[in-house]
């Protein structure tokens, strides 16, 4: 398979803080990618910098073959930690307005998913509930046929039924062939589904690895995790 | 890559409608409220409805001030919310260039100011225009044409210029106003600003507005571009440098300026949406 996301000598910091330092690696195409890492370890950095949102790097990142603009951002999907809606958008406004910039968008699924999500379709996003925004943002970036789908915590802060019900949609949903790259704290919940994991802190690249190969180490990725992470937090 | 490079300006078209979309929530709530407004207006002087008739030239006067007010309030407002809090994430994340965003929003808020502005001038020259008509009389009026001919001033054809050289001028200045404001919020939201950016995007676009005086007082004197009319001459000449004329002429210097730093201003915000902004 080929390389769909490749990072040369990437560096990032903000003021003195450097969140990514001289970082390299590339993804494989048609996988489950988990990108694990502690709080502040430059997991949403380094996926806005894949989304075009953060241009200001030094190092070389293609996505798709493309340096981040323009292009690549037609073919990546991408689901922020934060709600982006505009207040006075509905669940149809968001649709349209979707469906007007990015060509892969499939508006009928996305009109029976909102009714599958139990989505108003006229109700304001101001005066929807965080989870329903959520369902809504997760419908958008999942009703597109893209190569790429980069999802920041897309379970991040809901109950473990949500946990499911969002994971199996993204799982359901997602095209044969494309690549997700996702970031979570929850390896627990997502191990299973996982192809390969990334772990980054600390501004590196601490280890990348296909699930089976690292699972033949005899541990679980969450164990691993924790070995990797425990001394951050000793004393 | 052609075929992709095409598509991609083609979403300049549909930024413009989603960008219009979203600013015609309220403002066209203002344009209903003075239709009816003249309407009452037009219906008393028709009636001779004296009551109804200063009730709508009222209403009509303060909501086309009003209009000028609100709509600079959404050329800011939306700026800020759709680029720079957490619906940035939506707005960077679209496959267009910062060039676009940024060139989207200053058609269709220029648009909207041009309007308001041009739709206040309109409700003030109409009311003027029948208060001269029926309160200040036709002998105010010839006594005014009187003064035109006394002093020589400019032929009719010397007007229409002017008017147009103003118009053009105006609509110029607009959009600079609007180009000083995007540069400040986007320049505000550097990494540098970010702690008290509504502080430094006042400072910011005061600075601007302080230089840009200077430097047009500076250009001035340093060159001069004037547009004459010789003596009778309905079609003007334009001068550079000094010349011994005897007619009517005004300088082109601060249109050619705000030209210049409309282009100067829209590159650099571009640059700084693209470059130097992480939304939060």
């Amino acid at each position: 398979m080929s390389d769909i996301i490749t990072v040369k000598n990437l560096s990032k910091s903000y003021g003195s803080n450097q969140v990514l330092n001289d970082v390299s690696f590339a993804l494989e195409s048609g996988q489950i990618i988990g990108l694990l890492g502690p709080n502040g370890s430059g997991k949403t950095s380094l996926m806005k910098i894949f989304t075009g949102l953060i241009n200001d790097y030094s190092g070389e990142v293609l996505v798709d073959g493309t340096r981040p603009g323009p292009v690549s951002k037609s073919k990546v999907a991408y689901l922020p930690e934060k709600t982006y809606l505009a207040n006075w958008m509905t669940a149809d406004d968001a649709i349209n307005y979707i469906a007007d910039f990015y060509d892969d968008f499939d508006k009928a699924k996305a009109m029976r998913m909102l009714d599958r999500f139990q989505l108003p379709h006229k109700q304001k996003a101001k005066t929807m509930s965080k989870g329903q925004q959520e369902k809504l943002q997760l419908l958008l970036v999942m009703c597109r046929n893209a190569k790429i789908y980069i999802l920041d915590e897309p379970m991040g802060g809901v109950d473990p039924a949500a946990r499911d019900f969002i994971l199996d949609a993204i799982l359901k949903n997602r095209p044969e062939g494309s690549t997700i790259l996702m970031s979570t704290h929850l390896i627990h919940d997502i191990e299973g589904c996982l192809d390969s994991i990334i772990m980054i802190g600390r501004g590196r690249l601490l280890m990348q690895g296909t699930v089976p190969q690292l699972r033949a180490t005899g541990k679980t990725i969450n164990e691993i995790f924790k070995e990797v992470f425990s001394s951050d937090w000793q004393e | 890559m052609t075929g992709r490079n095409e598509k991609i300006k083609s979403k300049m078209g549909k930024l413009i409608k989603n960008d219009f979309l979203a600013s015609a929530r309220v403002i066209p709530f203002f344009y209903l409220l003075l239709i009816a407004a003249m309407a009452a207006f037009l219906i008393g002087t028709k009636t001779n409805n004296n009551k109804l008739l200063a009730i709508g030239m009222a209403v009509s006067t303060v909501v086309s001030i009003l209009l000028i007010f609100v709509t600079f309030f959404f050329v800011v407002y939306d700026f800020y919310k759709s680029l720079f809090t957490q619906q940035g994430y939506l707005s960077f994340s679209l496959p267009v260039t910062s060039r676009q965003l940024l060139g989207s929003k200053m058609i269709v808020y220029g648009l909207w100011m041009i309007l308001s502005y041009v739709v206040f001038l309109g409700v003030i020259w109409y009311m003027s225009n029948y208060l001269q008509e029926d309160v200040i009389g036709e002998e105010t009026m010839n006594t005014a044409d009187v003064f035109l001919t006394m002093f020589n001033l400019p032929t009719k054809s010397q007007i229409i210029i002017y008017a147009l050289y103003i118009i053009v001028f105006f609509f110029v200045l607009v959009l600079t106003f609007i180009s000083m404001i995007y540069f400040s919020i986007s320049a505000s939201h550097m990494r540098a600003f970010q702690k008290a950016n509504l502080v430094w995007a006042v400072v910011i676009f005061v600075a601007l507005f302080i230089l840009m005086t200077v430097a047009i007082e500076l250009l001035e004197k340093a060159f001069v571009v004037n547009l004459i009319f010789y003596g009778d001459k309905n079609t003007p000449s334009i001068v550079f440098g000094y010349d011994n004329y005897a007619g009517t002429s005004f300088s082109l210097i601060p249109l050619i300026f705000f030209i210049v730093l409309n282009i100067v201003l829209f590159f650099l915000t571009a640059d700084i949406m693209h470059k130097r902004i992480n939304i939060k």
